[in-house]
């Protein structure tokens, strides 16, 4: 053996890195990039853009042109939603969360699992402002460490919260939206500035039941948010967002957000499944803590 | 999404320079700096694994005194503290403790850029020509760095001339 197979061999022994080893570096990717706002869109030359508006006026005079007879048919005012909208659904689940309390316990606890069931993050907080988590990056996944800080945030690094300041959040759907907005300075996105304050609100954050349900009644007025269809657990809803849509699963009778594969964290970050995949959502008061680890042990 | 496309090979490398404590931060970092700089690749075109690989490399670059004193106490003591969570079955399969300690004595003592140059061919499988685009630096400097560098640790190892090895096995264009 040479001395560049040498070379090549050393520390071979470590392992192909498992996904799980990626998902602390992949949440802080996709948090700053849903902080970086939408860089200005590409403008055409003035000669150029005119050049197209008279493109389209010629084609609109085509079409005009050769369907004479087609009346169109204005808006129709007033329409019921549809049987099962996105909205519908949203208000559907507003209704329950209204009527669902919280439940109790000493720990606020967020679980996500892989689809396998296997653990993706977890974290534990406190009223009183302590936070633990785990995996500990560079740790065995089975560690449990404290978290540096205890607050919660309304979207990736915006919108600092305690628990108390999340209960004295408005109840009323409007004046949610219009108090969210302001406590966040530069909307993710080009979303509805509202839109990602709201999600966490529904998701991850400890909301008491009247904030919740009114976090669903103001999302069901943000334009973009789509049904998917009925999926296993609930009813699956998509935001578009360039090529990186957000999917998520809500389950309309219990209010819960059950799965998705892009979600605002409670820390400030944003938690992405790999690819395709979606990755399962627990949260609830409890008092099923399984402390701390020691360092040096697992 | 390139993260996932590209992730695992860059962590694995970054863990081979600096142990796995370092290297989710170092792969966070890298990553953020690749978003922000992603204007820069597109227009490039090219492909996307060196481009990363050059990032990751600056970001390594800036742990640099933690990575020599890992290779250093290996030298020392014969225990490699970046494998310490790995089965050491294969790597004492490869090579006994003496060489590997030489080797590690060799890799502390290397400068910076023939150090990153001999790990992104030997870790991270690029050709001279991903190197030079990774690094940003003629091919002429790849290569010079390289035979320099195996000319330290073929020194270390004990006066095996490096002559004998053929200089372009890793070129495959």
């Amino acid at each position: 053996m040479n001395d560049f197979d040498l070379i090549k061999h050393l520390r071979s022994e470590v392992g192909e890195s498992e996904p799980d080893a990626l998902n602390g570096a992949r949440e802080r990717l996709l948090t700053v990039m849903a902080r970086t706002p939408e860089p200005r869109r590409f403008r055409l030359p003035v000669k150029l853009r005119l050049a197209g508006v008279v493109a389209v006026a010629a084609a609109a005079a085509v079409v005009i042109a050769t369907s004479p007879a087609a009346p169109v048919k204005p808006p129709a005012t007033g329409d019921a939603l549809p049987p099962v909208s996105a909205q519908n659904i949203l208000l559907v689940a507003a209704a329950s969360a209204e009527r669902t309390p919280l439940g109790s316990g000493a720990y606020w606890h967020v679980r996500k699992e892989k689809d396998d069931g296997g653990l993706f993050t977890e974290s534990w907080t406190t009223r009183d402002g302590q936070r633990w988590m785990r995996p500990v990056p560079g740790r065995d996944r089975s560690v449990v460490g404290k978290a540096p800080s205890a607050r919660f945030w309304l979207a990736p690094g915006q919108g600092e919260l305690s628990i108390q300041d999340i209960e004295a959040l408005p109840t009323d759907p409007e004046a949610l939206k219009q108090r969210v907005t302001e406590m966040i300075p530069t909307a993710v996105d080009h979303h509805d500035p509202a839109f990602f304050p709201l999600l966490s609100l529904i998701a991850e954050l400890p909301a008491p039941a009247k904030v919740r349900s009114a976090a669903f009644r103001a999302l069901a007025t943000v334009p973009d948010v789509q049904r998917v269809g009925t999926v296993e657990g609930g009813e699956e809803l998509m935001v578009p967002d360039g090529d990186q849509e957000i999917r998520l699963v809500v389950d309309p009778e219990t209010s819960r957000v059950v799965r998705a594969n892009r979600l605002p964290t409670v820390g400030g970050g944003v938690a992405g499944a790999n690819g395709e995949h979606f990755f399962k959502l627990t949260t609830g008061w409890t008092d099923d803590f399984p402390g701390v680890t020691e360092r040096g042990k697992s | 999404m390139l993260f996932d496309r590209h992730a695992a090979v860059l962590h694995r490398y970054a863990v081979r320079r600096l142990g796995p404590e370092h290297a989710e931060d170092v792969l966070a970092e890298a990553f953020t700096r690749a978003f922000e700089t992603r204007h820069r690749y597109e227009s490039a075109r090219a492909e996307a694994l060196p481009w990363l690989y050059g990032i990751i490399t600056n970001v390594i670059g800036l742990h640099r005194r933690a990575e020599a004193r890992a290779y250093r106490a290996m030298a020392r003591t014969g225990e490699d503290p970046v494998t310490a969570a790995f089965d050491e079955g294969v790597a004492a399969r490869v090579s006994a403790s003496a060489t590997r300690q030489r080797l590690a004595a060799a890799l502390a003592k290397l400068g910076r850029g023939e150090r990153d140059v001999l790990l992104l061919i030997a870790w991270g499988d690029l050709t001279y020509e991903e190197t030079a685009r990774a690094l940003r630096v003629p091919i002429g400097t790849v290569r010079s760095r390289l035979s320099r560098a195996r000319r330290k640790v073929a020194h270390a190892l004990g006066g095996v001339n490096p002559v004998e090895m053929s200089e372009d096995h890793r070129e495959r264009l």
